[in-house]
Formats: C-alpha cells, sequence, structure tokens
C-alpha cells in the first residue's frame, strides 16, 4: 500500500512491530505516514461537530469513512480485523473522563495527526492498568494497545495553542 | 482573627434562593486573615493527578485539631460548622467537618464532578488568593436536566478571604 511510510514496508520491520506488540501489549509507530498522506488527512478534520456531555466527555468529531485506516492496520498486524473508529479532535479545555460502567477489553488504536504538540498542554491518553501507561500526543504515529479497558484523554489546557487530532478506535 | 460582621437571616435567604441549586457566597469573611493564610502555606502538599484533577492537596486536616501550626485555620472551621452559623444559614446540622488545602499551580485543573459522599451534606470552600477572571480558575455551577449537568449557570471567581458554601445533592455539579 502506497500510504505507508517505506520503512513500514519492509517484511523484517513489520515483524518486529508484531513481536513488540504481542510481548509488550503496546506499541507506538513514528513516522507513519508520508508527509504528504498527512497533510491529506488533517483536511478531514475541517467540518466538525461537538460532542460536549460535561460529565463525560468534551472534543470535537468529524465525518469518518477512510478505508484506508483497515488497510494500514490490517498491513501492520498481518491479519483481518473489522475497526471501528471516529476522528476527533481537541482543543483547550477538551477531555474524556473515566466511567464506572463495566466494559469488554478491546483493542485500541490512535493515529496520531496532529501539528506542533506542546508537550505541557495535556491531552495525553492514559490507558488504566496497574501502572497506567501514558501515550504521548505524538505527530504522526500509530499507537496500538491492546486488551484496553479503559482510557481517557487528559484535560487539554490553556499551552495548547494547536488541535490534537486522531483518528481513534478499536478492532 | 474575627468573621466580620453578618446578618445571618439575609445569608439565610440567600441561600435558600439560590440557582441552580443552593449556595452563597461571603467576601470579606475575616477581618484579618494574614496568620491563616500563613498557616496554610506551610501544610504539606502533594501532587493529585487523575483524569477528574490535577492539583497539589494535603491529606484531610480534621484530625489534626491539636496542631498549633493549625490554630487559625482550626478557628474557621469550627466558626463554620457551629450550628449559630451554618445550622442558621442551611438548616443542616453537622457532625463533623473535614477539610484539605488545595493549591491550583498553572494548567492544574478540576473537571465536574458533584461532590457526593455517603453522609455529606455541605461543601465548602474559603480562598485564600485571588484570580484574574482570564487566568481560568472560576467555580462554575451546572444546570441540570434529567440528573445530567447541561451548562454552567453560576461562575464565581476566586477571591481572597471569600467563604462560599453549598448544599452537596444529587444537582450539585460543579
Amino acid at each position: 500500500m502506497s500510504n505507508l511510510h517505506p520503512l513500514y514496508l519492509q517484511d523484517k520491520v513489520l515483524e518486529k512491530v508484531r513481536i513488540q506488540l504481542k510481548d509488550q501489549g503496546f506499541i507506538q509507530l513514528h513516522s507513519i505516514l508520508p508527509t504528504l498522506e498527512v497533510n491529506k488527512l488533517r483536511k478531514l478534520f475541517v467540518d466538525g461537530q461537538k460532542k460536549y456531555l460535561p460529565d463525560s466527555h468534551s472534543y470535537t468529531n468529524h465525518k469518518s469513512g477512510q478505508d484506508f485506516v483497515k488497510k494500514l492496520l490490517e498491513k501492520i498486524l498481518n491479519k483481518k480485523i473489522k475497526p471501528k473508529f471516529e476522528l476527533r479532535s481537541y482543543k483547550h479545555k477538551d477531555y474524556t473522563l473515566l466511567h464506572d460502567n463495566k466494559v469488554k477489553k478491546q483493542n485500541l488504536f490512535i493515529l496520531d495527526l496532529t501539528k506542533e504538540w506542546n508537550n505541557q498542554s495535556g491531552g495525553e491518553e492514559i490507558v488504566v492498568e496497574n501502572n497506567d501507561l501514558i501515550i504521548p500526543v505524538q505527530e504522526n504515529s500509530l499507537s496500538i494497545v491492546l486488551d484496553v479497558e479503559k482510557h481517557y484523554t487528559k484535560y487539554i489546557n490553556h499551552l495548547a495553542k494547536e488541535k490534537k487530532l486522531v483518528i481513534i478506535g478499536y478492532f | 482573627m474575627q468573621i466580620n460582621p453578618v446578618d445571618l437571616s439575609t445569608l439565610k435567604a440567600s441561600f435558600n434562593d439560590a440557582k441552580p441549586f443552593k449556595y452563597l457566597v461571603i467576601e470579606n469573611f475575616l477581618d484579618n486573615p494574614k496568620e491563616l493564610i500563613n498557616e496554610v502555606k506551610q501544610v504539606e502538599l502533594r501532587l493529585n493527578d487523575s483524569d477528574l484533577f490535577k492539583f497539589f492537596q494535603s491529606s484531610d486536616l480534621s484530625r489534626n485539631e491539636n496542631s498549633k501550626h493549625l490554630q487559625e485555620v482550626f478557628n474557621l472551621i469550627n466558626f463554620i460548622k457551629d450550628k449559630s452559623f451554618l445550622q442558621t444559614i442551611a438548616g443542616k446540622k453537622l457532625a463533623k467537618a473535614d477539610f484539605q488545602i488545595t493549591k491550583y499551580k498553572p494548567t492544574h485543573y478540576l473537571l465536574l464532578h458533584d461532590d457526593q459522599l455517603e453522609g455529606r451534606k455541605i461543601a465548602y470552600l474559603y480562598y485564600c488568593s485571588s484570580l484574574e477572571k482570564d487566568a481560568g480558575g472560576a467555580l462554575e455551577l451546572f444546570t441540570t436536566k434529567d440528573k445530567r449537568p447541561i451548562k454552567v449557570s453560576k461562575s464565581i471567581q476566586p477571591k481572597a478571604n471569600t467563604l462560599v458554601l453549598f448544599e452537596v445533592s444529587s444537582k450539585s455539579f460543579h
């Protein structure tokens, strides 16, 4: 597939990725897409619908329908999957909160298309485990975490000058 | 340290009539808060960080009543929970009053919650410092619909030497 960085088209690299994911249950792949592809995808985050339930979440949802996400994940994982995902943007004062509801474990992925993020701005994705896993905002990265029960997006503070842009979902 | 004179019947009416839920703001509460603020500054705090909040906070200090370093703080707490004050204003009889010192630095936050814990009747805050409006940090009270918070209806900006009280209930989202 053309829209994956050439590094991740090498079988040896993909094999290492799969082994690490299996062993550690988490991987964050940097420079996952060519720059042109990242710029193209960022344009999908223009129109959006604010999703605001104060005791649950605050972010903006954008229209999805990106078949390439399924292909990208299948290439990396080397298996057929049926991912469910949405395009979200987060800005100052946005967040998601944890809930007490029991949910089944799912495999989480985050394709991060954010540009020029200040790491002091918050917005990290926190996967709740015995020792919380912190997934930092990382431009042009793909994070995959296996068997996730609960996670949340940290409150984004006033230092955020840009929006956090992600395609986030489960498979 | 003394409490500046207040008209309890006026405060009671204000508390009971408040929207979106019963609350009260008393500015210029103490005649001289300097010693109390000095005591507060000496308390050991630690960073608390979760989905809901990020701030520095002490442990519950209500068991430290004999501490020589918190005499002014306990004078304040004992006055607030005294029946001649809080019971008159809010009509609530209180057995005890927990309290903590909380310090917010830039980028710190506390997101929406209702403060409901078993047996908790009244929540109170005493501000030791002020913040400009554009600095954030306001206490925001939410209206509710079908028991869920909808939108901010009242915003209270932190102002030094101000006491805020509100009734804790299924509606007290803030």
